[in-house]
């Protein structure tokens, strides 16, 4: 149990680096993916709600160190851990779910993801709520989707 | 007792929850509070020398395209330079006639950008310029083009730079040619665009009037660049109208910065330098 969280500790700082350092190189149409987000929601699945939160608080914080305004995506992705846990199930682990519900699962956690995160952004703008929604939410969950996808593409056949 | 450590493990998942809320929502409140601000700074120097490292393999992709664009800009700035320092001549000249200051207050410290994030509406820039180099929170970050943004937080080695297309950004700025004020905002959607704001209705505003910051912008020195009206939006029920401006900084493709930092300029040198100017055939 304990070599599991040190491996996990090490994988997280590693998808921090990478999120922060990579992710807003490959951003498209000002779009980046958030693939913090799907560490999240695998932790969440995996052991539950109470440590997907407290992993996606500590896993946004750290981000939030990185870009210097602090708290921002610590809540977005407490939240996040949040809905991810209410999908968690006694001994079904996240490779126990077939990649479509883990496809749709994350889709539902990134979308209140995004969302809390355009709160927070959107209080001081003063364009469209709607386009901005479509923008951020809608872009950006589809491109981190993506990258969900790709995950269960690399970490089922893996596990199987 | 029992009872309530059942009530507790109960509802332990909303517990967590409530609290870990109030803590991150306790950290966004709180983010311009001193201690923090050490906390930030620390924590941004620190990650800020692990993104320079990694920089270098983008800069080394990035210097054929910035050799080509340094190439054109230099082209036009000798054409610039040429005509400014006789326009400054004369500039110093006609000062000196009417009795006024020719001391410009600030002086430029050029850094490189080794990290940018443009992709949400709090977009910011890390900059290899620190404290060490005498830039201060809310020093004025431009580049050749026009004005980039403002120093929000600062290290050692290392600044953080709110860009103009940022939601928290707002800065005084007018239309050179009328000298109409307004206040400059980002609606949050094209990274090309801002909007000043707050210009009476009654201002003459056309498409590709010039606009450069004004002397009642708190950090900004007077008559930086910004951009160009592009369109204007005239709602009669309104008291002001809401002026489009293209910006004048591309935003996506800015490598290197210059901050502009206040301080009394020395005079002498100024003079020294016109009468160099003046003894030059």
């Amino acid at each position: 149990m304990n070599r599991e969280w040190i491996y996990l500790t090490l994988i997280t700082v590693g998808v921090v680096l990478v999120q922060f350092l990579v992710m807003n190189r490959i951003a498209i149409l000002d779009i980046a993916p958030d693939i913090l987000l799907i560490s999240v929601s695998a932790v969440s699945i995996q052991y539950g709600r109470t440590t997907g939160m407290v992993y996606g608080f500590a896993s946004g914080f750290l981000l939030d160190l990185m870009t210097g305004f602090l708290g921002v995506h610590a809540f977005a992705k407490t939240i996040s851990g949040f809905i991810y846990g209410m999908f968690y199930v006694d001994n079904k682990p996240l490779t126990g779910w077939y990649k479509q519900q883990y496809l749709q699962i994350f889709a539902i956690g990134a979308i209140f993801h995004f969302l809390v995160l355009s709160f927070y952004n959107h209080l001081h703008l003063s364009g469209s709520v709607l386009q901005f929604l479509l923008k951020f939410v809608g872009g950006q969950t589809l491109y981190t989707l993506l990258f969900a996808w790709l995950f269960t593409m690399y970490f089922w056949n893996r596990r199987r | 007792m029992q009872r309530l450590i059942e009530f507790l493990l109960k509802f332990r998942d909303y517990l967590v929850l409530v609290f870990l809320t109030l803590i991150s929502n306790l950290f966004i409140l709180s983010n311009q509070n001193e201690q923090l601000n050490f906390l930030r700074a620390s924590a941004f120097g620190f990650f800020a020398g692990a993104e320079e490292a990694f920089s270098y393999f983008n800069r080394y992709f990035e210097a054929l395209r910035t050799a080509d664009d340094l190439r054109k800009e230099n082209m036009l700035l000798s054409e610039e330079v040429y005509r400014l320092r006789t326009y400054r001549i004369e500039n110093l000249q006609l000062k000196k006639e009417i009795g006024l200051s020719t001391e410009t207050g600030f002086r430029s410290v050029p850094a490189s950008i080794i990290h940018t994030s443009i992709f949400g509406s709090d977009n910011t820039i890390t900059i290899t310029a620190g404290s060490e180099d005498g830039v201060r929170v809310n020093n004025l970050v431009r580049n050749s083009a026009g004005v980039i943004g403002r120093v929000v937080l600062v290290d050692t080695h290392y600044s953080l730079v709110q860009l103009m297309i940022s939601h928290q950004f707002k800065m005084g700025a007018k239309i050179q040619r009328t000298n109409t004020e307004g206040l400059v905002t980002w609606n949050g959607l094209a990274p090309t665009h801002v909007n000043l704001n707050n210009v009476v209705q009654t201002a003459n505003v056309e498409k590709g009037d010039p606009v450069v910051t004004s002397k009642n912008s708190t950090f900004a020195p007077e008559g930086i660049p910004v951009g160009y009206v592009d369109s204007v939006f005239v709602d009669p029920k309104q008291l002001f109208k809401t002026v489009r401006i293209r910006t004048a900084a591309d935003f996506t493709r800015i490598n290197h910065v210059y901050v502009t930092i206040p301080e009394k300029t020395d005079s002498s040198l100024i003079r020294l330098e016109a009468k160099r100017n003046e003894e030059k055939p």
